[in-house]
């Protein structure tokens, strides 16, 4: 489905992503990891269209996407869920979730009927419906800016570092929730910091080292890698 | 980095672009000099650009028609040397500082043995000390503010009529008009403030009576509060000190608050200007004028005027025009074009006969050249002596 | 003096609102694509001068033309966005600033180049008559320009705040890149808030400028006068624009009431310090940032 092949990346002329290759087939959830600064962010970024490669090539559903601006990109059925969630904090959760359905061409009561499924997914939104996205929690908004990116209906949904900076038991719901979402349907390419938990619900990862990926293999088997252990997973 | 030296191309290239824009001036006058012929600058300092710029504007068209018609035949003489005359002229921005930048500039770089300017009283009074300080004649034809001599600067002459005497010509126009009940509005410069001291006693003298005194800053183009004022007071005549540029807006302005109100301009504006940008809001409008009935001098110029000109020679016009033979016959007397003090003493002890009066100097430097009045009647303007009945 | 009041709340009400015409076009642009653009004032001025074309020259409606001259500038607007400003999108605001006031020489040299120093009035179709409100006068085309700009005011509120287009407007203002995540097309939105804006200055300039003089350099103090209002009421902020531009109309007409007209603009920029000192970020520059 998104296949990347010898990507690189520079900002000015500091180069952070070194020749990465990378797959995501149908239906799959694959895991990202690596620790600050590897480039996880910017990688997701390029995917998007907001960052340009500068070198490589970005395929997704046989079409070749790195040339093509963001809102293009979105069309094509990427959805993505930013790193520190970037919910537009000025305007209310509704209008978040509507901001996420900008794309669509279908019908508003179609809209208007997911808009009652996210409410489903996350009753807490549809208490706060009403409320400045700004003035709510750091669970809340990632929340918020899950269902915004549900909203759009991608094929393919971009997270990155969903559990950052958000309570424990808000995280495990949250993993719950992509879980289900890729039960559904939907596949995901998942960036964390948190090995333990996002090897546990992925198919495959790869780990991102410097800009280069350093390993990759299925999920289960990089649980049980030593290196990744000591690394990446505290034991 | 790249994008940053490219917002700085962007900007270098427009400054350029501007830079062009003014510079032009100067440029197009540049004579062509060359055989046995000599040619002698003569430096000008007038506003072209600036809230005011439209008078200096004219000033220097009236300028370049004297310097295109000395130079067309074939210069002028002082004693057996025959001399073209060439303008070298600055932007003073209706700023005091870029007046003085530009008269420090004609003095030390370009070396000029006289200084015309400006067409704007606080940027004349800035000049004035720096011209006397380097012992470069230093004339006007245009500022008009009682400031100007009051320096006492030797190398300074005012050969513009003066305030005072267009006061004497606007109380006797007030009275000619019958107005009774008058509100003075004038703007807040040199050269208005100058008929913010000099009217009140001299009306009163005259047994005026001023019901309301208003001024107003020279960017201002919303006059609708100070107008509303100054109707509360139920004024018959209104008195205006403003420059053509700013006349405008507030007559319009004036038209809608009190339509029917007699006013009187006090020589700061061209009336075929007026009719021609605020037909509607001017029609009756008395205003000063430094030019007085038609002569056949004026007809001529007007005509020459013309060919190398898209609008009608104005009083503004006739000024510069004088201005540049003034200088020529200043030159002659003293026999030489290039010392300064003989040039000076021939400007002082001049007798010229010009197109808007004599210039003549006492000691101060203060000439005797009289207000005359334009009076505009449908469409079209009347020039007239004071001493002549208004028109019916 | 009573009557007077009334009067000059009139007259405030009618300079606040041209001031609001152009601040608001101001505000929108640094509000979403964090541009300070200093040829604002010059659109103003393309917008007077294109309206004369029409008026002027070839006896067009007073209406139609304005509405033309919109179309035009916006264009223009659209064009300077695409070809200016865009190259130097997200590089320190300095670059967009000094590229703004190059803009604005270039413009004013260019109109001065061409159409020379004279100056010009728009014919009017509007009749002397004036109206008289509980004491206090305004002219036809005074209160044209008041419920013209009423009307402007109102449909652009009405956008930004209840359509699909003035969400994005809004979102692209608190964060680009997740707007652009959302499929907004970041490019044809800043194209289009630059149109909009130099629409509205272009508006204002043959409205307000059949008031006045056209000339090349008209618009140089409103443009200055649209930056400090904007300062005033909080950069960026609408309501702020437009706040803002009733507090300095206000603060001018009863300067000129009580005082006189020439310290005008010396009573508006000793407001503008006093808010600044008061609160740094203007009027309505609250808590964002
Ligand atoms: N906007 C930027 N400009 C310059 N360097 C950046 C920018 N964003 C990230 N970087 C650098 O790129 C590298 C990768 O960053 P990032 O993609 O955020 O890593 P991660 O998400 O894995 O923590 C880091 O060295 C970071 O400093
Ligand atoms: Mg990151």
């Amino acid at each position: 489905m998104l296949k990347i092949e010898n990507l690189q990346v520079h900002y000015d002329k500091v180069q952070v992503i070194h020749d990465v290759s990378l797959e995501v087939n149908e239906g799959e959830i694959v895991t990202l990891i690596g620790s600050n600064g590897a480039g996880k962010t910017t990688l997701l970024r390029t995917i998007s269209g907001i960052k340009r490669a500068s070198g490589g090539s970005i395929t997704f559903m046989g079409e070749p996407i790195h040339q093509m601006t963001s809102h293009k990109i979105v069309e094509m059925g990427i959805g993505h869920v930013p790193e520190g969630r970037h919910v537009f904090p000025d305007m209310s959760v509704y209008e978040n979730l509507q901001m996420g359905a900008f794309r669509r061409k279908d019908s508003q009561a179609a809209i208007k009927k997911d808009l009652e499924h996210i409410f489903d997914l996350f009753p807490r939104l549809k208490e706060r419906s009403q409320q400045m996205a700004g003035t709510m929690s750091g669970g809340e908004q990632q929340m918020l800016a899950i269902g915004r990116a549900i909203m759009a209906k991608p094929k393919l949904f971009l997270f990155d570092e969903p559990s950052l900076g958000i309570a424990p038991i808000i995280v495990a719901e949250i993993f719950k929730m992509i879980k289900k979402m890729n039960e559904e349907g939907s596949t995901i390419l998942l960036v964390e910091q948190n090995a333990n938990a996002a090897l546990k619900i992925s198919d495959r990862a790869y780990i991102l080292e410097t800009g280069k990926i350093g390993l990759e293999g299925q999920s289960s088997d990089l649980l049980n890698d030593d290196r990744v252990r000591k690394i990446y997973l505290g034991f | 980095m790249k994008k940053v030296k490219l917002g700085l191309v962007i900007f270098v290239l427009s400054v350029f672009a501007a830079l062009a824009g003014c510079s032009k001036g100067s440029e197009e006058t540049s004579g062509k000099s060359g055989g046995s012929v000599e040619t002698v600058e003569i430096g000008v300092v007038l506003a072209t650009s600036g809230p005011i710029a439209q008078t200096g504007t004219w000033v220097l068209d009236g300028h370049k028609a004297a310097e295109k018609e000395i130079n067309d035949n074939g210069g002028f003489k002082v004693g057996d040397k025959t001399y073209k005359v060439k303008i070298v002229q600055y932007d003073s921005e209706g700023r005091a500082e870029s007046a003085t930048a530009a008269t420090e500039k004609l003095i030390n770089q370009d070396k000029v043995p006289v200084i015309l300017g400006t067409s704007i009283s606080s940027e004349t009074a800035a000049m004035i000390p720096i011209a006397q300080r380097a012992k470069t004649p230093l004339i006007t034809f245009v500022a008009a503010s009682d400031i100007l001599t009051a320096q006492g600067a030797s190398f300074f002459s005012q050969a513009a009529p003066a305030n005072k005497n267009y006061v004497e010509a606007g109380t006797k126009t007030m009275k000619d008009m019958e107005m009774k009940n008058i509100a003075f509005i004038y703007v807040d410069d040199a050269w208005g403030q100058s008929y913010g001291k000099l009217y009140p006693p001299a009306m009163e003298e005259k047994g005026l009576k001023i019901v309301a005194t208003e001024k107003f800053a020279p960017e201002q183009k919303e006059f609708m509060t100070m107008l509303n004022k100054v109707k509360a007071k139920n004024p018959d005549g209104i008195v205006l000190a403003a420059e053509t540029e700013l006349a405008v807006p507030l007559l319009k302005q004036l038209h809608e608050v009190m339509p029917d109100v007699k006013i009187m301009e006090s020589g700061g504006s061209i009336p075929e200007e007026l009719i021609k940008v605020a037909p509607d809001a001017v029609n009756g409008l008395v205003t000063l004028s430094r030019a007085g009935a038609v002569t056949p001098e004026i007809t001529k110029f007007q005509e020459l005027f013309a060919k190398s000109n898209s609008y009608k020679a104005n009083s503004f016009n006739y000024s510069g025009y004088d201005g540049i033979h003034f200088i020529v016959d200043a030159m002659q007397r003293a026999g030489t074009v290039t010392d300064k003090e003989k040039i000076n003493k021939a400007i002082r002890d001049a007798k010229y006969k010009g197109l808007i009066g004599t210039y003549s100097f006492n000691e101060k430097g203060e000439n005797s050249l009289v207000g005359n009045r334009a009076i505009i009647k449908d469409g079209k303007v009347i020039y007239q002596t004071v001493n002549e009945p208004l028109p019916k | 003096m009573g009557d007077q009041i009334i009067q000059s709340i009139l007259d405030g009400l009618v300079s606040g609102s041209i001031y609001g015409l152009m601040a608001i076009g101001f505000t929108l642009v640094f509000g979403i694509m964090h541009v300070i653009n200093l040829a604002h004032g010059e659109l103003y001025m393309l917008g007077a001068f294109t309206t004369f074309i029409m008026v002027g020259v070839y006896q067009i409606n007073f209406f139609v033309a304005i509405l033309a001259a919109m179309l035009i500038v916006g264009g223009l607007g659209f064009l300077i966005e695409r070809y200016i400003f865009r190259p130097l999108r997200n590089t320190a605001m300095l670059n967009t600033l000094l590229a703004s006031i190059g803009l604005s020489i270039f413009i004013s040299n260019l109109v001065l180049k061409i159409a020379g120093t004279g100056m010009r009035s728009i014919p009017t179709p509007f009749s002397d008559k004036s109206f008289t409100i509980i004491g206090a006068t305004i002219s036809t085309h005074r209160l044209m320009v008041l419920l013209l700009t009423a009307l402007l005011v109102a449909v652009l509120f009405w956008v930004i705040k209840f359509t699909k287009f003035g969400r994005s407007l809004r979102a692209t203002s608190q964060d680009q890149d997740a707007s652009a995540l959302m499929g907004v097309n970041i490019n044809l939105t800043y194209g289009l808030v630059f149109a909009i804006s130099a629409g509205m200055a272009a508006m204002a300039g043959g409205l307000i400028g059949s008031l006045y003089v056209v000339d090349p350099t008209m618009g140089l103090g409103p443009g200055l006068k649209a930056f400090i209002i904007v300062i005033l009421g909080g950069m960026g902020s609408v309501v702020g624009a437009i706040v803002g531009a009733f507090v300095m109309g206000y603060a001018e007409t009863f300067t000129s009431l009580f005082w006189a007209a020439s310290y005008q603009d010396l009573v508006g920029y000793i407001l503008l310090i006093l808010v600044l000192l008061l609160k740094p970020n203007g009027l309505f520059g609250g808590a964002k940032r």
